[in-house]
């Protein structure tokens, strides 16, 4: 009975894969399909005992391009990813990097500690730490 | 410069069975310029000892490494945590000068610059 916890937490984070009542999933799977002109960065997602790591890939973009943001358990991270300055008399000849707007949005499970949430800029990826509430944490229960 | 090495069939190839490297193969914007191409490459994580921009007869192999991106003790939930590799080549034109490559890393990109030989440079010529 323990452990039926984590799968409940995993299930927020793909509001897609489940039918689920819950109004703001549904909202942002709409606003997904409607934003295309936005690039959506890939974002790995790691859950650890007492807290979620989210690693999400945005190279060549500043720290100061990229705004993290956080309400009612939606966390979004968007920016800009500026394109560099190109020389004068100079020709593209292959072009798979996009520049422009990106934005990603998740679904934080409910029993985590939005007060808590941390970031950091590495190497064009932002590690985003996510500590779990107590509740949420596997505990070890002494048998008398 | 703007061919490049088809050795790999896919995007994103898992290689080398013996170790389980997950190879990926990076995006790529190349710049030609009147002297020197540029070549920008997205390596995000990879850690900047491990980049390599090697020249050999007329092919240029970029690879880095990414070690570590997610903390040990975890289940993974999405993506592949497998260590990982990025690697590229291309084969270079004959105008380029292969005795000067120029690489630079900052924030999840690298950037390589390639000279032109001299003798392949525009040049104004005097009228005596």
């Amino acid at each position: 009975m323990l452990f039926r916890f984590e799968p409940t937490l995993f299930e927020n984070f793909f509001p897609s894969t489940e039918p689920t009542d819950r109004t703001i999933p549904a909202l942002f799977d709409h606003l997904t399909v409607v934003d295309r002109a936005y690039q959506t960065p890939r974002l790995n997602v790691v859950e650890h005992k007492d807290h979620i790591q989210l690693v999400a890939e945005i190279p060549g973009v500043s720290k100061e391009d990229v705004k993290l943001q956080l309400h009612d358990g939606v966390l979004t991270i968007s920016g800009e990813r500026k394109a560099p300055e190109q020389a004068k008399d100079s020709e593209l000849l292959r072009q798979e990097i996009r520049y422009g707007s990106f934005s990603r949005t998740v679904q934080l499970p409910e029993a985590v500690d939005t007060e808590k949430v941390s970031a950091e800029y590495r190497n064009g990826l932002l590690f985003i730490t996510v500590p779990k509430l107590e509740a949420a944490q596997p505990k070890e229960i002494t048998i008398r | 410069m703007t061919k490049e090495v088809q050795k790999t069939n896919g995007n994103e190839v898992a290689a080398e069975s013996a170790q389980s490297v997950w190879v990926i193969r990076p995006a790529v914007e190349i710049q030609e310029l009147p002297d020197s191409y540029v070549v920008r490459l997205d390596i995000p994580g990879a850690d900047k000892e491990s980049i390599t921009a090697r020249i050999n007869q007329a092919t240029l192999t970029v690879s880095a490494k990414v070690s570590d991106v997610f903390e040990r003790g975890a289940s993974q939930l999405s993506g592949d945590s497998r260590p990982a590799e990025y690697r590229r080549e291309f084969s270079l034109a004959e105008n380029v000068d292969t005795g000067t490559v120029d690489a630079l890393y900052d924030l999840g990109v690298l950037k390589v610059t390639l000279r032109k030989k001299q003798r392949f440079l525009p040049r104004e010529i005097k009228i005596g």
